[in-house]
């Protein structure tokens, strides 16, 4: 839906406002790269506490726990809502909630690793489904329709860079991923620029669209990827393909809701100081169920996003600000300690 | 620990299991032999009223192959589209299943009255891919869709082999769903090109000519004559006779035409360039018993060159200054413009711009071996 947004505020330069949502996104990284190379001995939550206090650090990840949540029940929720409406209209909403919630849930229950192999096969997915689009749109694909590049409402460029910094805000999940990733060298270079390589693919997307649609058109679709595969043909072979591509796009979908969904658990087991409960990640996962289940149809979840958006702008920036702040002065008394120690 | 996974595993696994009942799509399920599948429809407005007749496709389980007795007419009439089509669901023995349309008729009073209003519906309830073809029908689609005509009856093959043999000819010929939501973009109208389906005394159909649409109304039927002139923009092929001529009698050449290529000339006043490229094959050539040496071929090519290039030239001129006269941007020339040079066009007065505009067209053609 992002990119409908963008497209819909601010014609074609609106996709520059994907630039300020991914810098959002690299200083996240950045942030949570230089807070762990500082604080190597504890977890997220943990870190917290020390460097903010105690109540502070605990309703800190508390809210980090919420917004794990309401990603994961969003990006659920968006691609239910893309199958409800395109594809299986006469199948009640919640037998398709359940399910993709069911799997996204056991994937996280499983833990990192399966996450991880998961997610490989997700880009590898990804990757092919962006070809089967080209593929099959090319023909339709004329630059004339894409051009020119040009902002029609500035005003709202500042509300499309909130909606582009939202998306990326999904990069929070790396506070609760890093600790757990096992030291290696290249890491911290690696995050950005897997970051960047999804912007630039999404980016692709966004252009084709643009090219075969029109701007004009742009602005009444709501799901890209359905349309765009509407208009796969590659001669009499392939048509007709979107049933298909919204089984290729699954996987990548339960990996990204996977990885939040774990994220939440995580959050919550080490607030709690729980060891891995059952009960605690499946009441989290069935807390998010019902909370889509409530989300009943696409304006609901516009809503949704328009209030997510609000509050990350507003909280992600104090957040990383003082997660910077709160671990310069950890590091400096650290060293302090450490200097002041005899030999 | 081990055995109380197992026992939470055994109890998750009802619930696993109930879920996957409804995870293989069978809520939505469409048993073949149950649909009425909508192959064609044909849309008319008379007398204030949408007219709907859909050509239905409704096999046995044990068909093999669809034959014609398992294809069916049916019309609705109503004061919306939507009444029309809730009429044929109430006739329909089966349930009407719309997903595979691809081909709709447009009739003559619909694209008179406004062709927005007849599409919208089935746009908005995703019946209608972007891919789906238009056609357009001179007097009454519906009719036209329940001719009997002699060479075989009209159904969605027909049809479809008529726009796959066009498609030989013709690149980018179609006129699909998508053409007319970026011919109707209000910021920056331009002319539509729905190809025309008539038939040709009783016995057979034809694509002959084409609808031009502006602000979703048909503007007036254009002929063939023109459509090929029309294909320098969209690029295709066409066959061509030279006039009967002392010299050149009975030369038929081949055009092969790329895609118009436009450029600017002058910004004031504006003037553009319409450089139209292609190849010429003489495919039947009666002179060339005449021709003794290299040279006198060399001579004969380079003369049914010019005398090609100077008719095109001249009839390109001609329809492409008969847009301009009725206002109507069919060759795409506004968004090209405003691609490129956006400074340089005013999207809501473009139709008068257009017409005023100087096109300067350039032809250039190479003569290829003899077929």
């Amino acid at each position: 839906m992002l990119p409908v947004l963008l497209i819909q505020e601010n014609g074609t330069a609106g996709l520059l406002a994907i630039v300020p949502g991914l810098a959002v996104g690299i200083l996240i990284l950045l942030v949570c790269t230089f807070w762990r190379n500082r604080c190597e001995e504890t977890s997220f939550p943990q870190s917290l506490q020390m460097l903010l206090g105690k109540p502070a650090g605990m309703v800190t990840t508390f809210l980090f726990l919420l917004l794990y949540l309401l990603f994961a029940v969003f990006c659920l929720s968006s691609f239910v809502e893309v199958v409800h409406t395109g594809i299986l209209k006469e199948t009640p909403r919640i037998l398709l909630l359940l399910p993709v919630f069911l799997l996204a849930g056991w994937l996280a229950w499983n833990g990192l690793e399966d996450i991880a192999r998961f997610t490989v096969l997700a880009a590898v997915l990804a990757v092919l489904l962006l070809f089967l689009t080209v593929t099959g749109s090319i023909g339709s694909f004329q630059m004339k329709n894409l051009l020119p590049l040009q902002i029609h409402s500035p005003e709202k460029l500042i509300q499309s860079i909130g909606y582009s910094s939202f998306s990326y805000s999904m990069f929070l999940v790396m506070f609760m991923v890093y600790p757990a990733l096992p030291q290696k060298k290249g890491i911290a270079w690696q995050m950005p620029l897997a970051a960047a390589l999804s912007a630039a693919l999404f980016l692709l997307w966004v252009l084709l669209a643009l090219g075969v649609f029109g701007q004009f058109s742009m602005e009444q679709l709501i799901w890209l990827p359905l349309e765009l595969a509407r208009m796969i043909q590659v001669s009499a072979f392939l048509e007709r393909t979107e049933a298909l591509f919204i089984a290729i796009w699954l996987p990548v979908v339960l990996a990204n809701s996977g990885l939040l969904l774990w994220a939440a658990s995580e959050a919550a087991h080490q607030l709690l100081h729980r060891q891995k409960s059952r009960w605690l990640h499946w009441g989290m996962v069935a807390i998010a169920a019902v909370f889509s289940i409530a989300i009943g149809n696409l304006l609901q979840l516009f809503y949704l996003e328009q209030a997510l958006a609000a509050i990350i702008a507003g909280f992600v920036p104090l957040l990383l600000l003082a997660i910077l702040a709160a671990t310069l002065l950890y590091s400096r008394k650290k060293a302090g300690r450490k200097g002041g120690q005899p030999s | 620990m081990k055995s109380s996974v197992t026992a939470f595993t055994w109890k998750l696994l009802p619930l696993v299991l109930f879920v996957m009942l409804f995870c293989n799509g069978c809520w939505d399920k469409k048993e073949f032999n149950q649909l009425a599948i909508a192959q064609t429809i044909a849309m008319d407005y008379e007398e204030e009223q949408y007219k709907l007749t859909v050509q239905l496709v409704m096999p046995a389980a044990s068909d093999e192959e669809i034959s014609g007795d398992s294809m069916w007419l049916i019309s609705g009439e109503g004061d919306s589209v939507a009444e029309a089509l809730e009429q044929i669901s109430r006739s329909a023995p089966r349930e009407l299943y719309l997903a595979h349309l691809d081909i709709v008729l447009l009739g003559e009073g619909l694209l008179r009255h406004d062709i927005s209003q007849g599409l919208e519906y089935f746009i908005k309830e995703d019946v209608l891919r972007r891919r789906t073809n238009l056609l357009a029908v001179e007097g009454a689609a519906g009719e036209l869709l329940q001719a009997k005509l002699k060479l075989a009856d009209v159904d969605i093959y027909y049809l479809r082999n008529l726009l796959r043999d066009q498609r030989q000819w013709v690149k980018n010929g179609d006129t699909v769903i998508n053409d007319y939501y970026l011919a109707m973009d209000k910021r920056l109208p331009e002319g539509l090109v729905i190809p025309r389906i008539r038939t040709k005394d009783e016995k057979a159909l034809y694509l002959d000519g084409a609808a031009l649409i502006q602000n979703n109304h048909l503007l007036c039927w254009m002929e063939q004559d023109w459509l090929d002139s029309y294909r320098w923009v969209t690029g295709g092929a066409e066959i061509r006779t030279l006039p009967d001529d002392k010299s050149h009698d009975a030369v038929t050449v081949e055009v092969r035409k790329d895609r118009c290529e436009w450029e600017l000339v002058s910004a004031e006043p504006l003037q553009i360039r319409a450089k139209l490229k292609g190849k010429l094959l003489i495919t039947e050539n009666k002179l060339k018993n005449n021709i003794q040496s290299i040279e006198e071929l060399e001579e004969f090519r380079r003369q049914i060159q010019q005398e090609m290039e100077t008719i095109l030239k001249k009839e390109a001129e001609k329809d492409f200054a008969l847009l301009q006269q009725k206002g109507c941007d069919a060759l795409r020339l506004g968004r090209w413009l405003y691609a490129w040079h956006p400074e340089l066009v005013h999207p809501e007065k473009w139709n008068s711009q257009f017409s005023q505009l100087q096109i300067d067209v350039q032809i250039e053609t190479a003569v290829r071996s003899d077929a």
